[in-house]
């Protein structure tokens, strides 16, 4: 990790691209199915509970400039600390991964690939990820800065054409399925933002770590504004009752879009948007991942476990039978995960450490005096 | 440079393994195995649930347009008696030869004699078909489904496959008929402020021609 420098928007750019490709994949549909038409009226608490999260990590790694979770970890309780962090880190990051995975696989079948079995669209999506990260974390991150405009771009796109499709009365009843299930547990739809587990992991890549502040508000404005749209877009072309019953609800918004009589058949071009998006979610994340283990094991080249890792994610793809078991997974299992590991551990974490850090310091100060 | 290059080389022979490994597991059809249905129709079957009728065009090469008679010969329409909608698909395909694709279907035709029943079951099963456009026109039919498919023709439109885009054209001058299309009748079926509308169609026998022309 310490060799590898990356600027400000490079940094965005991670962070937004795996929020983005769980808007695209399930996230407005998560959000819609826990608190109906009040859906935007969530959306935008959970980006007011998230840039209060993000200022309290921003506020907690104040004292610790050039360190990430790890690291911190260490400085907390020693080694033993950082090797369970960072496996928990890599365990859940490879879980949470694999449900986008094998969506994305299961939704390519669906719609195109009917008669191929599900190990090949897996390895399809699979072997060009193992082949970038071959090139290093650098062409890794400079792929991303190509892809991350054209995401924001379609949806920007996907917005405004489907404007003439939008039925406003979807938004009724405003309160969805109840305050309860709009402020209080949909407030657990925070776990849409998977870029902020991330957050712990990038502040010794920055090339300057003053830019932490900006990289984190940044993420997290872009994020929110597609978001908002995406979930405006679904809520006010479909209804309710739909988007909480299909697999796909958002490929099926797309499709009803049509620009006159000559453009119709939008979501192909979506596809080939989401199919980018998800290369790009787990190139970020075997690279982290390899990162993480570099850090806990001490070994100095990680190139070969690029494939261990890579099979790891295909396998813990395959052991989901049906859409029953992913969808299981993903709303209720991993989304608690992402709660109690990111906002829970992660977070505990940094208060106990900067609670030494004071008490440290204010020892040293003592002794000086003395 | 020499690590690059095999690398370059590795990626190719990944990828190219892969689109093999597709390539086998689907069938390779050109244009010519494909039959392009412009409309379905749908009525209520003598001996099962539906009878479906495809209206295919026929490509003609040759090039006279005098007589509206030769106009009537440009698609056919072809009919099926079945339980569900891909059984029917199915044996169509088995009839003709050729692939049914329904990626440029352009009305969907229900009899009003079927209607009466319910149709949320045919609009589910067709708004969950990824080949069918959510533009395709719903309109419920006075006569036989498979009557007003053979008797559609314009006077005005030479080409069959746009008779249905321009046939609905009317709605926005005048306010007898309205442009619901799949996407529309399946959103307004679901929703729960409003009742799903759909397009009287009828075949029109008072008039004198040879022909007879259909209006919406």
């Amino acid at each position: 990790m310490n060799k590898i420098r990356i600027g400000a928007i490079e940094a965005v750019c991670i962070i937004c691209i795996i929020t983005l490709s769980n808007i695209l994949l399930a996230g407005p549909q998560i959000i819609l199915r826990s608190t109906g038409s009040s859906a935007l009226l969530n959306t935008f608490f959970i980006s007011l509970l998230a840039f209060i999260v993000f200022y309290i990590i921003y506020l907690l790694f104040k004292n610790f400039k050039n360190s990430d979770i790890l690291d911190i970890s260490s400085f907390l309780a020693g080694n033993w600390l950082k090797v369970l962090l960072g496996i928990s880190i890599i365990l859940f990051l490879l879980l949470y991964a694999s449900t986008n995975y094998r969506d994305m696989a299961e939704n390519l079948k669906i719609i195109y690939f009917q008669n191929i079995n599900i190990t090949y669209i897996l390895l399809l999506i699979i072997i060009p990820v193992a082949i970038v990260n071959c090139f290093g974390f650098n062409t890794v991150i400079k792929c991303n800065l190509i892809i991350l405009p054209l995401i924001l771009l379609t949806i920007l796109i996907i917005f405004i054409l489907g404007m003439p499709k939008f039925v406003l009365q979807n938004i009724f009843p405003i309160l969805g399925n109840g305050i309860k299930s709009t402020f209080l547990t949909g407030s657990q739809n925070i776990s849409v933002f998977g870029g902020l587990i991330y957050l712990f992991l990038i502040m010794p890549l920055l090339k300057r770590k003053d830019d932490f502040k900006k990289v984190s508000f940044t993420s997290l404005a872009v994020s929110s504004i597609a978001l908002t749209l995406s979930t405006a877009c679904l809520l006010f072309i479909l209804p309710v009752s739909i988007i909480t019953k299909e697999s796909i609800p958002f490929y099926i918004a797309i499709k009803q879009i049509s620009l006159g009589n000559f453009i119709e058949r939008v979501d192909i071009l979506f596809l080939f948007i989401w199919l980018l998006t998800i290369f790009s979610n787990l190139s970020i994340l075997i690279s982290f991942i390899l990162l993480i283990f570099k850090k806990i094991t001490n070994i100095e080249d990680t190139k070969p476990l690029i494939l261990t890792f890579c099979s790891i994610l295909l396998g813990i793809a395959l052991i989901y039978k049906n859409e029953n078991q992913l969808t299981l997974a993903k709303v209720t299992i991993y989304k608690n995960i992402f709660l109690i590991l990111v906002l829970g551990v992660n977070i505990s974490i940094l208060v106990l450490a900067n609670i030494k850090k004071k008490i440290k310091d204010k020892n040293k100060t003592i002794a000086e005096v003395n | 440079m020499k690590k690059t290059f095999l690398y370059l080389i590795i990626a190719f022979l990944i990828i190219l393994y892969s689109l093999l490994i597709i390539e086998n597991g689907t069938s390779y059809r050109s244009l010519d195995n494909y039959a392009y249905c412009m409309a379905l129709g749908f009525d209520k079957g003598e001996n099962s649930k539906f009878k479906i009728s495809f209206q295919i065009p026929i490509n003609s090469s040759g090039g006279s347009s005098s007589g509206s008679s030769e106009q009537s010969t440009s698609s056919i329409v072809n009919s099926v008696e079945c339980e569900t909608i891909d059984s029917g698909i199915n044996l169509m395909n088995a009839y003709i030869s050729q692939s049914i694709n329904l990626s440029h279907c352009k009305a969907i035709v229900i009899s009003e004699e079927l209607a009466n029943e319910g149709i949320a079951d045919i609009i589910y099963t067709l708004f969950n078909k990824v080949e069918i456009s959510s533009q395709a026109l719903v309109l419920i039919s006075r006569v036989d489904a498979n009557e007003l498919l053979n008797k559609s023709v314009s006077s005005l439109e030479t080409a069959s496959a746009r008779y249905f885009d321009t046939s609905i054209n009317s709605a926005y001058t005048t306010g007898y008929v309205d442009k619901i299309t799949l996407s529309n009748f399946f959103s307004a079926l679901n929703d729960n402020f409003c009742q799903p509308l759909a397009s009287l169609a009828s075949v029109n026998s008072k008039n004198s021609q040879t022909t007879t022309n259909s209006r919406c």
